[in-house]
């Protein structure tokens, strides 16, 4: 039995060829890239992901640069290299700039680039959405870099703890990544939305969704992810910077707030950027392991389900960020066994790569080293995460 | 520009480390979570010396197997396929995580259970970066600063809280930390088991001096802690020596006593860390100098620049000889 389809019908006969030219010079003068100025007001899918690599990249760079600053310093105790005060600012900035300014854009960057093409689609839904969004991060990833040349860097550490960055740092360096940051956690919703309905309605006929490639798959885990997990730190930006500016004491236990509100919403999005971070580099693993073990992946729905799993999961482990903080010890205690329990998601992905290495005869080369010597660092760094997952170890760590 | 050496210990420390390292003995020390001087720091030791061994364990298991796999190569069957990613990927974790789990529960119950009777408690508040101990004995409070010295073998309370940002109270050697937080009183109980001096330190970025707030903890046999306690809680004594007499002059001339507290004298400010005894202690600033005339000395000479963003105004105006006699009265202070 056929299954109802709304898939175009092949044509009946080829039309002319004449014809057949004048579409194709027609359709590639459409998709032409723009010279000179215009180039830079591209909404494709191609211009705009190299241009978010490249600019994602170039903020690696600079966070590289600022850790070489603090590893200088660290050289040895009592070094001079750095004040005090220019060290807090230097690692606050490489910590936003790596989680911010890197390891979420680079993923979406090079979603955007590769999706459609893997999809075999011209580009993504919403082009302009793309563009958007890149021109936002660059705007937001400027500002928030540039505050260094000024002085005026945030030092408040990445995550921000209140009261710290509501009453005890004068200056605008906490103002600044408050509003940076918002641009770039705009980029990245923009992208969110952009990359959900990408791999939804851009699929080639035929493609139904239970075959798409598993890089696909992955990124609309981390693209809903990112839908549910910006908001609450988007709030607590404003929150936090309606205490800063006017003074409402959401944070300020003198006047009925509590810090600890700025930790549940910091790392209620902070824990799941984890696996927002994670994903779409065992993204990358699911798609090059088939690849060069030249086979099929064994166990595509169980490494699908385990990519939706890990998802779901990793918006209940957040307060094992918050071990420490005096938390009565039933909480502690299902944080610490739900954290343990998302090691198991990750168990069945390795094991399907590795069943699919065993099924396959591996071709070694450089993508294929760089896979097994990132599954080894891998497993090293799930090993000692479920080891701080056990709470009264996360207390002496 | 002279290097100034921020801490005495500093370099010390630093050959410590590196004779540590050529013999390696890293895991031992004042501050150590691995050379356990407290019930807590003992059972989260074991903890952890299962865990490492059993993670490396794992590990070498998982190389073997990908090892395995690459060399070879197995013709695909569903079924077998199946068996391994639930077995190896789903089932034997959860049984592994399982047992953890109920370890390591096992020894969070322990390590949050209730006070026990009789325990002594402490009330510390972390502050800017140094930290208000009180003693809180008989219904009284006995405030020091920046050391706190513990009995062996008796259970101690300590109750935690903050003047000012998020602060975090640990003391490695002895047992797990606990942040201290505005607003709420945090409590933790640990377990001293042998003698010996440790080293505190915060451990949440507290702003610009956080990296110099730390403090000293000593842990005594019973009998000379109840004397080391009993001399805490009297007044300052005063020498009749005529340095020492000068300095105490100065000391009030200048205005200290307006933050600082000097118990049987009239300063009796409450900004500042309580300096009736301050001649007793390991070290100075908050674990940021020892505490000898050359460290008083630099102390109020060049506050700001020993510890940054310090609120106490350094006092290098004064004649050097009359920093002098401060730094004698200071040392006094016994």
């Amino acid at each position: 039995m056929k299954s109802p389809s709304r898939d175009p019908e092949p044509l009946a006969h080829e039309p002319p060829e004449e014809l057949q030219r004048a579409q194709e010079e027609r359709l590639l003068k459409t998709w032409e890239t723009q010279n000179g100025l215009r180039y830079w007001s591209s909404v494709n899918n191609t211009d705009v992901g190299l241009w978010y690599s490249g600019a994602a990249f170039c903020f690696f760079l600079f966070g590289g640069f600022l850790a070489l600053l603090i590893r200088v310093q660290l050289a040895y105790p009592g070094n001079t290299f750095l004040s005090a005060d220019t060290y807090n600012q230097v690692f606050t900035l490489h910590g936003s700039i790596m989680m911010f300014l890197f390891a979420v854009p680079i993923f979406e960057a090079i979603s955007i680039l590769l999706l459609p093409q893997m999809l075999g689609a011209r580009d993504l839904p919403f082009p302009r959405l793309s563009a958007y969004g890149f021109w936002s991060f660059l705007i937001g990833g400027v500002f928030v870099c540039g505050s260094i040349l000024f002085n005026a860097a945030p030092k408040g550490g990445w995550f921000m703890y209140p009261p710290l960055t509501t009453s005890y740092q004068p200056g605008i360096g906490a103002d600044i990544w408050l509003l940076g940051l918002t641009f770039i956690e705009i980029s990245s919703i923009a992208a969110a939305v952009e990359l959900i309905v990408g791999v939804l309605k851009c699929r080639p006929p035929g493609m139904r969704i239970n075959l798409i490639p598993l890089y696909s798959w992955y990124i609309l885990v981390v693209a809903v992810m990112i839908l549910f997990a910006f908001p609450p730190l988007i709030a607590g930006d404003i929150l936090l910077e309606m205490e800063r500016a006017f003074g409402w004491p959401f944070f300020n236990p003198a006047k009925g707030g509590d810090p600890l509100l700025w930790q549940h919403l910091f790392w209620i999005f902070g824990h799941p950027e984890v696996y927002i971070v994670f994903l779409p580099s065992i993204a990358l693993v699911a798609m090059i392991v088939p690849t060069f073990a030249r086979t099929q992946i064994v166990g595509y729905g169980w490494v699908v389900l385990a990519a939706v799993g890990t998802g779901f999961m990793s918006f209940g482990l957040w307060v094992h960020h918050m071990f420490t903080t005096g938390l009565p010890g039933i909480s502690i205690g299902i944080f610490s066994a739900a954290s343990q329990a998302v090691a198991i998601p990750t168990g069945v992905q390795l094991f399907c790569f590795i069943a699919t290495l065993a099924a396959g005869r591996v071709v070694r080369s450089v993508p294929m080293l760089f896979v097994l010597g990132g599954m080894a660092i891998f497993v090293l760094g799930g090993l000692t995460g479920v080891m701080v997952a056990i709470a009264p170890f996360d207390f002496q760590a | 520009m002279s290097a100034p050496r921020v801490s005495v210990s500093a370099s010390r420390r630093l050959q410590t480390s590196l004779a540590g390292a050529l013999l390696l003995q890293g895991c031992s020390g004042r501050q150590s979570a691995l050379d356990p001087a407290g019930r807590g720091a003992e059972q989260i030791a074991e903890l952890y010396n299962w865990m490492a061994a059993g993670a490396v364990i794992v590990w070498l298991a998982m190389i073997a197997l990908t090892i395995y796999a690459l060399r070879e190569s197995i013709p695909h069957k569903q079924d077998k396929a199946t068996l391994l990613i639930i077995g190896g990927g789903a089932a034997v974790p959860t049984l592994i995580l399982a047992g953890l789990l109920v370890y390591g529960l096992s020894t969070l119950r322990s390590l949050t259970a209730p006070t026990p009777s009789g325990a002594l408690q402490v009330a510390v508040s972390g502050e800017q970066w140094w930290w208000r101990v009180r003693y809180l004995v008989d219904g009284k409070a006995i405030e020091l600063a920046n050391e706190i010295r513990l009995p062996v073998g008796k259970p101690v309370e300590f109750q935690v809280s903050s003047f000012d940002v998020v602060h975090s109270f640990w003391i490695p050697s002895l047992g797990p930390k606990m942040d201290m937080i505005p607003g709420r009183t945090n409590r933790l109980v640990l377990h001293p088991t042998r003698t010996g001096t440790f080293r505190g330190v915060c451990a949440e970025y507290c702003g610009e001096s956080h990296a110099l707030m730390a403090f000293d903890v000593v842990v005594l046999e019973k009998e000379e802690f109840a004397g080391w306690l009993d001399h805490q809680s009297q007044p300052a004594r005063t020498s009749p020596e005529s340095l020492v007499a000068h300095g105490r002059e100065s000391f009030f001339a200048s205005g200290c006593g307006a933050c600082h507290a000097v118990r049987g004298t009239e300063a009796d400010g409450v900004i500042g860390p309580d300096l009736t005894h301050v001649g007793s202690r390991a070290s100075l600033g908050a674990g940021t100098l020892a505490n000898d005339t050359d460290g008083v000395l630099r102390w109020i000479s060049q506050t700001g620049k020993v510890k940054p963003g310090v609120q106490m105004p350094h006092f290098g105006m004064l004649p050097p000889e009359e920093r002098r006699a401060v730094a004698a009265y200071l040392e006094s202070l016994e």
